[in-house]
């Protein structure tokens, strides 16, 4: 194993890491499934991770970064997973049938690990968006004094974009001292394996009445469709968003089917994640605002909760800081955002029929996505029916979100200021892949109402 | 055994439905996951993991390998280099900057074209900025011995017959990523007169 990769399993270690020390100290009373909390701890490992660079960025100290750094943290961040671990023993139940899940997974998935670790960078977002900018930040030592950000060579980079997966490459590169633009892919494919151990997690938990060849047939059969495997580790950071929402969405379950009047434990990792989802993209911003109305709505509903939002209010700014930071370095700098309006103009109606053709067609695009849009997009109309027919209105709360972000969506195409024509059929497919594992999820906690209500 | 399959023997009526749906679902699915999985082996296959320099084995395999290695060797020197783009096409519209450039002078819009060869230039040469020229101010252009010259056309048919280039050769790649289409053509030269 060379160098570089030994480093990037460090760095997906670290993050996991983090987030079990985060997560066993809120959920000390709670045992939770081990397939369901090991990737609940990477984004959260994320979640913390990404405002602390966004800081060193501002001040220019991103040259604190360094092997000698890195190993020095990861070291610290392992005693104390495992002392935190030795001392919350029963936090986290792990059973043979779980060990059997993750092991076939992992069998299934060498190919897509191993062409992480040895294949070239070669698509246009990524080297035109992303890695562009983690050079910036690898060679710059912050925002400023960045030749990336100065004049206009590099205004194709949609330079007023988040800078979280530029600052996670860039930390990488600067742990290595080299820009490795080939081992780094490794790290985000954890977006994609954690999506899918998230959603097998979350069947195997619910579904119980299902065995475990067929809950991986199931898990399988979804996401390994050639539009998940190509952006699983092509350097894109859409995949990060659809493990971010999908994550949100299991703790909005959590939260909502929690009898307790304490929701904070829920609330409080949902913040961060979800705040850490427009440290990513730009899109993570409505989504930080639907899961901030929908958090806070569920714990409006139970009693007690004016200090449950006080807590939670006090999360949410740990990622909320860390954006205002670059909206201000954008503001002094002068660099542009392409929305304009936030009225829709007079094209609405033409706007609207193309974005309704564009839908359409992607819903019934099978070339890239299978049939697994197709039949994912029915089965849910039919379970919310059924939901809708018993009058079981709350369990269609976690659908709110992902006909929220479908909405902001079609809002953004509504208002923006760039060719809709170039870009409906260049985003389309990404908005899919970024839902995706979040309607497998809805569709899983759904189902297990509607098997119910037919017993 | 009997443990880890004893869900097995007792499937619900549930699953005895959809157990046979969900293994053709599978198996339709799998069959695509196979090609991946089948093209993924065979670079990793390729890479010799006692050389130390993986990096440069596996990038040796980009499309635009050639395009790296100029911009390896050339990336902190002040050897003049150039990119000529000659042909517009409007896949390659950038509407970043079209658009920034449309909101400082108010109503003219200027089209502003990203070739992915250029996009490639400035990734790889990156903190040097490389200057793009249209086919106009590459006719214009002073050039001296030892320029490089990355263009999307064979510039060999038309420099003046006093300027000898060298074509810096480029070889066809065995790995061609597979969920992406081929590049077009593009040229690498150095001028040695």
């Amino acid at each position: 194993m060379t160098e570089s990769v030994r480093v990037v399993v460090c760095f997906v270690l670290f993050q996991y890491f983090i987030g079990h020390i985060f997560l066993s100290v809120l959920w000390k009373k709670r045992i939770s499934s081990f397939l369901v909390y090991a990737p609940l701890s990477w984004i959260i490992g994320n979640a913390l991770t990404i405002p602390i660079l966004y800081a060193l960025a501002y001040v220019n100290r991103l040259d604190f970064i360094n092997y000698s750094t890195g190993m020095i943290l990861f070291i610290a961040a392992f005693i104390v997973a495992v002392l935190v671990g030795a001392y919350n023993r029963k936090q986290i139940h792990i059973s043979v049938h779980e060990l059997i899940l993750l092991g076939a997974l992992t069998v299934f998935f060498i190919p897509l690990i191993r062409d992480s670790i040895y294949s070239f960078l070669i698509e246009w977002d990524a080297i035109a968006m992303w890695f562009i900018k983690a050079k910036a930040f690898f060679i710059a030592p912050g925002m400023h004094d960045n030749i990336l950000y100065q004049g206009t060579a590099f205004l194709y980079t949609e330079r007023s974009y988040p800078i979280g997966g530029p600052l996670l490459i860039a930390a990488y590169y600067r742990l290595i001292g080299f820009a490795n633009d080939q081992t780094i892919q490794f790290y985000f494919l954890f977006y994609y394996l954690n999506s899918v151990v998230l959603a097998l997690g979350f069947i195997y938990e619910r579904i119980k009445s299902l065995s475990l060849v067929s809950i991986l047939l199931i898990v399988l059969s979804f996401f390994i469709t050639p539009l998940f495997i190509r952006f699983s580790h092509n350097g894109y950071m859409d995949m990060a968003i659809a493990n971010i929402i999908a994550s949100v969405i299991v703790l909005i379950i959590y939260e909502l089917e929690d009898t307790s009047t304490n929701t904070q434990p829920y609330l409080i990792p949902m913040f961060l994640i979800a705040g850490a989802g427009t440290l990513i993209k730009n899109e993570g911003l409505p989504f930080l605002l639907l899961t901030v109305v929908i958090g806070w709505g569920i714990a409006l509903s139970k009693k007690k909760s004016s200090l449950t939002i006080a807590v939670s209010g006090m999360a949410l700014l740990y990622p909320l800081i860390a954006r205002f930071m670059w909206e201000y370095y954008k503001k002094t700098t002068g660099i542009h955002f392409y929305l304009t309006s936030f009225i829709p103009g007079l094209d609405i109606r033409t706007r609207i029929s193309l974005i309704v053709s564009h839908y359409l067609d992607t819903l019934q695009y099978t070339s890239t996505q299978g049939v697994i849009v197709i039949l994912g997009f029915f089965l849910l109309l039919f379970l919310t029916t059924t939901l809708i027919y018993k009058k079981r209105y709350v369990a269609l709360v976690p659908l709110l979100v992902i006909g929220g972000q479908l909405g902001t969506y079609t809002y953004l195409y509504l208002i923006t200021a760039l060719p809709l024509s170039i870009q409906l059929p260049s985003s389309f497919d990404r908005l899919v892949l970024q839902l995706l594992p979040a309607v497998f999820i809805v569709m899983v906690y759904q189902g297990e109402k509607v098997i119910k209500i037919f017993k | 055994m009997k443990r880890i399959f004893s869900r097995l023997s007792a499937l619900s009526t549930l699953e005895k439905y959809i157990l046979p749906s969900l293994l053709v679902l599978f198996f339709i699915q799998f069959h695509y996951y196979k090609f991946f999985s089948q093209k993924f082996g065979e670079i990793a296959h390729y890479i010799d993991r006692s050389n130390t320099d993986t990096y440069d084995q596996i990038q040796s395999q980009h499309q635009y390998a050639e395009l790296y290695k100029t911009a390896k060797t050339y990336k902190n020197t002040t050897t003049p280099v150039y990119v000529v783009i000659t042909l517009h096409d409007n896949d390659f519209l950038d509407y970043t900057s079209t658009y920034y450039l449309k909101e400082r002078n108010g109503v003219t819009q200027k089209p502003v074209y990203l070739t992915e060869l250029e996009m490639m230039t400035r990734y790889f040469f990156y903190p040097r900025i490389i200057p793009t020229l249209s086919f106009k101010q590459f006719l214009s252009l002073k050039r001296t011995v030892g320029d490089i010259l990355i263009s999307d056309q064979d510039l060999r048919n038309i420099f003046p017959p006093t300027t000898n280039v060298a074509v810096i050769p480029t070889v066809p790649k065995q790995f061609i990523s597979n969920v992406k289409k081929p590049p077009k053509p593009y040229y690498l030269f150095q001028v040695t007169q």
